[in-house]
């Protein structure tokens, strides 16, 4: 038993056994030029042209023009990557190469979305902007996203950008998105190099978090989230510079806006940024090796605590009542899951459909590899961190594990164990939502610590340009896998319309019905539809949707109810509703996204095209809008009237 | 770097008339004072004498960021949420901060210049780049699946009603309008021919008859002349029955078919 055991271990000898220092960057001090940054310009444009080209071709539902989409990521990502592993890469380049594929894949999500708003959540936030510019205020309600109004900091910007440059709010969007991501790219670089003291760590490390689902399309959409993740990794830049200095003007001219822009910004960020720089304090002062006085160390911290409960209190607490909610649903169904309960079909979507075998292969091949990355590189990580883990240097007593000298990277590798968390809850049908927001910031640590790894085991001191290209390779996946899987397979661009399905349901027909409201109908009108129209008649239309989320009525069950009745009738009155615009493609297919109109009930088949007739035949409505597709009902007569049935 | 503090100033006086300026010349003035300038400043007081790195260069991009949104609650407590309100904070704070700012020398890291070869590169890179978002533009611009005509009928005021139809078939269309209750027909249009795009609107007035006990149905009826069969759109408006509450009320009026006013009516 004795040998067995020490069998075991001698295997896992080689995860607790390395060096703590980082085999040396030859082109440090050596050399400070371009390197291959020109040339893979040029290369990275023709793979963007190439994407754009199978995004047109998918358009037109060609075989093969997914396959070739993906493949002018991986074209994009591989040559940078295999450079960055390279030692001799010079900082300068390895930071010119990052903002080259920051770009790159920008520019491929903008082939997603390249004249309009496309994505569910940017419609969220064009209604609030458009609030701000109609009305010269903030905090007007949004029913498509009550919470938005309150943490206005995107959408701030934006419209000031619009404001006074006389730009479009998309122009604005995405001008103010290119800049974010490019920064924060540069960003994140400079905090990971202060981490860990290696520009070549740091720029796989910043590769590495492409990787994350939410990198390439959600975290570049105009999006609340999208605005606040940039800012905290500003805020963890902050937090390493001030360490460095004594005078208190650094922290009242820089970290107190961007804290206190960040917490206006987005919640859940602004609560784990608040979070990080608490646990970076506590570990700071629990290693007992910092030369700062305990006053400096929590000054951050609890500046962000405070500005973050503060915002959150006095606005009411809506987070707790918007997430609340999903969390508690993904929680349940993650128990659920674990005990072999079931769960939500990995790869099929809610109408059915299955991923092409060769991306949900690349997709379980991207886990399996961060998996091996994490597995060989979590107690180097710690190691460098100073943490005594080795092997050779394994302390006789368990308070001595206790010493450290780089907080924020022991940190950091701890914040590694959300990852799993967050594939489990990506496994669940409440918790996917959840699993993809965590992604982000599980990859802060994951990135550093695979990146650790990767140099100082999978590469280490090697010159071979195979064993550079394979790595290089593995962040490719890695990056495929994040766009797939965090985005689905609509990515490229839908070759038709299809129920529910965001910006697969948005077109020319359904902005042309929302745009005639407003011309014929006046803005501000009292209007129900299912959960894409809404969002065009909220925005192009500048109608008030009805939703649950706000209202708190769920009136799609009046527009799927067989009969009409004095309960639908009282629904009607109870909410106001002047409008119903009636989508008659809905019952063509299932949902794509699981739901018509709002999360909850489960459809099995699409409704009948009689329940959607139903207003036909009733005296007192009026029939205003047609198209031959979609029709837009006036039920203000009927909701008015004393003699309604 | 000496004529940092003058580019800053001259932005910043720009800002404070950008709602005088041309649209051409806002764009270059807006976008560097949203996304850069104020934080630019903002780093130069934090770390004074220190030459621009990429650090400060990202801090002064957040920076500015922050300050716009923090700005932002300020212009919505004086109700200047616009472009005005917007010209005043930012430059505002701009000229505000920069007397406090401490410049640097010029003796920062330089980046390597690019050589021809290399600029070459960039420009083809550029080029092919902003070649794939046009074609990615004008492909989803083209891609058009539903092929449709927009009928509609809407009160005018009263008992009229402003019917239209609008041409989305993609190509040029040949119409037939009805206007239609169960007595008969009330009005009708023939060869209405439309480009794809063009509109066609007339305000008509409906002959609704007040305080009817049944309802009454008006309805506008579109017919594409190469499908003449089938309506392709129908709307429609729908008088509800008026009913009698009590019998005091009928014997209030008589028993007799009194008019009421129009607005009631709808």
């Amino acid at each position: 038993m004795t040998s067995f055991l020490q069998s075991a271990v001698g295997i896992a000898r080689p995860l607790f056994a390395t060096s703590t220092a980082y085999p040396q960057d030859q082109a440090d001090g050596e050399r400070s030029d371009w390197g291959w940054f020109p040339s893979l310009a040029i290369w990275t444009s023709v793979t963007v042209a190439a994407a754009a080209a199978a995004a047109e071709a998918n358009r037109y539902a060609l075989g093969w023009a997914a396959p070739v989409f993906y493949a002018s990521i991986a074209l994009l990502v591989l040559p940078l990557a295999g450079r960055l592993v390279w030692p001799q890469t010079s900082r300068l380049e390895r930071i010119a190469l990052l903002l080259l594929a920051a770009l790159g894949l920008f520019l491929i999500r903008m082939i997603h979305e390249p004249t309009a708003f496309l994505d569910h959540d940017t419609f969220l936030h064009w209604a609030t902007a458009n609030d701000i510019m109609r009305t010269g205020r903030l905090f007007t309600p949004n029913p498509l996203l009550p919470i938005s109004p309150v943490y206005p900091g995107l959408e701030i910007v934006a419209t000031a950008l619009s404001e006074m440059s006389g730009l479009p709010i998309f122009v604005c969007a995405q001008l103010l998105m290119a800049i974010v991501r490019l920064v924060f790219v540069v960003a994140l670089f400079l905090v990971y190099e202060r981490i860990s003291g290696s520009p070549r760590v740091a720029s796989l490390a910043v590769a590495v978090y492409m990787g994350a689902s939410s990198f390439v399309y959600f975290d570049t959409m105009f999006s609340y989230g999208s605005l606040a993740i940039f800012f905290l990794v500003l805020a963890l830049l902050i937090d390493a510079r001030i360490e460095q200095t004594d005078r208190w003007l650094p922290v009242l001219i820089i970290a107190l806006p961007v804290l206190a822009a960040l917490a206006v910004t987005h919640h859940l960020t602004a609560f784990i940024a608040s979070l990080l720089l608490a646990a970076f304090a506590a570990f700071e002062i629990a290693s007992r090796k910092s030369s700062r006085s305990v006053l400096r160390i929590v000054t951050l911290p609890a500046t962000a605590l405070l500005l973050t409960a503060g915002w959150s209190a006095w606005t009411g607490n809506p987070t707790e009542s918007y997430l609340g909610p999903v969390f508690d649903g993904a929680i349940s169904e993650a128990t659920r899951l674990l005990s072999f309960g079931g769960g939500r079909l990995p790869f099929v979507a809610e109408d059915g459909t299955t991923a092409p075998l060769w991306l949900r292969e690349i997709t379980i091949l991207s886990v399996l590899l961060i998996c091996l990355g994490l597995a060989t590189s979590f107690f180097r990580a710690l190691a460098i961190a100073g943490v005594p883990v080795l092997w050779a240097r394994f302390p006789a007593q368990w308070r001595e594990l206790f010493r450290w000298d780089n907080n924020r990277l022991v940190v950091l590798t701890l914040v590694t164990f959300a990852y799993p968390l967050s594939i489990i809850l990506r496994m669940t049908r409440a918790g996917w939502e959840v699993g993809n927001r965590i992604g982000p910031f599980a990859f802060l640590g994951v990135g550093i610590v695979v990146a650790i790894g990767l140099v100082t085991f999978w590469q280490g001191w090697s010159q071979s340009r195979l064993r550079a290209s394979t790595i290089g390779a593995a962040l490719a996946i890695c990056v495929i896998a994040g766009v797939f899987s965090g985005s689905g397979n609509y990515i490229p661009g839908s070759p038709g319309y299809q129920v529910a399905a965001d910006s697969s349901s948005i077109e020319p027909m359904a902005i042309s019905a929302a745009t005639w409201t407003r011309q014929w109908l006046g803005p501000r009108n009292r209007f129900f539809s299912d959960r894409v129209n809404r969002l065009l008649l909220a925005t192009y239309g500048g109608q008030q949707v009805i939703t649950t989320l706000y209202d708190k009525y769920d009136l799609g069950a009046v527009e799927f109810s067989e009969r009409f009745g004095p309960q639908e009738l009282d629904a009607i009155r109870q909410t106001s509703l002047s409008y119903f615009l009636i989508d008659m493609r809905l019952a063509e297919q299932l949902p794509l996204m699981g739901f018509y109109f709002d999360p909850g009930p489960v459809y099995r088949k699409p409704p009948d095209p009689r329940v959607l007739q139903k207003f036909n035949d009733i005296a007192g409505v009026n029939r205003v809008f047609d198209n031959g597709y979609m029709s837009i009902i006036n039920v203000a007569t009927l909701r008015d009237s004393p003699n309604a049935p | 770097m000496r004529r940092s503090p003058i580019m800053c100033a001259t932005l910043a006086l720009a800002t404070l008339a950008s709602p005088l300026l041309p649209d051409v010349m806002r764009i270059p003035v807006a976008v560097p004072m949203v996304l850069f300038v104020p934080g630019f400043v903002a780093t130069k007081i934090a770390f004074p004498g220190q030459p621009l790195d990429l650090e400060r260069l990202a801090l002064a991009v957040g920076l500015s960021l922050a300050m716009t949104v923090l700005s932002g609650f300020g212009l919505h407590l004086v109700a200047m949420l616009n472009a005005t309100g917007w010209s005043i904070a930012i430059g505002g704070i701009t000229l505000l901060l920069l007397p406090f700012a401490v410049w640097s020398d010029p003796s920062g890291q330089r980046l390597p210049a690019f050589d021809k070869r290399q600029k070459r590169s960039f420009c083809g890179a550029a080029l092919l780049a902003v070649s794939a978002l046009v074609l990615a533009g004008y492909g989803y611009l083209q891609h058009i699946e539903f092929r449709f005509t927009e009928l509609w009928m809407v009160p005018a005021g009263g008992s009229l009603y402003a019917v239209g139809f609008t041409n989305k078939q993609q190509q040029r269309a040949s119409y037939d309008l009805d206007i239609v209750s169960k007595d008969g027909v009330i009005a009708s249009w023939n060869g209405i021919a439309l480009a794809n795009g063009e509109t066609w609107v007339r305000v008509i007035d409906l002959p609704i008859k007040p305080n009817l006990q049944t309802e009454q149905r008006i309805a506008a009826r579109l017919h594409n002349r190469a499908d003449p069969v089938a309506a392709i759109e129908k709307v429609w408006v729908s008088i509800p029955p008026r009913r009698i509450k009590s019998p005091l009320q009928l014997s209030a009026i008589g028993g007799a078919d009194k008019s009421l006013p129009q607005d009631e009516v709808r």
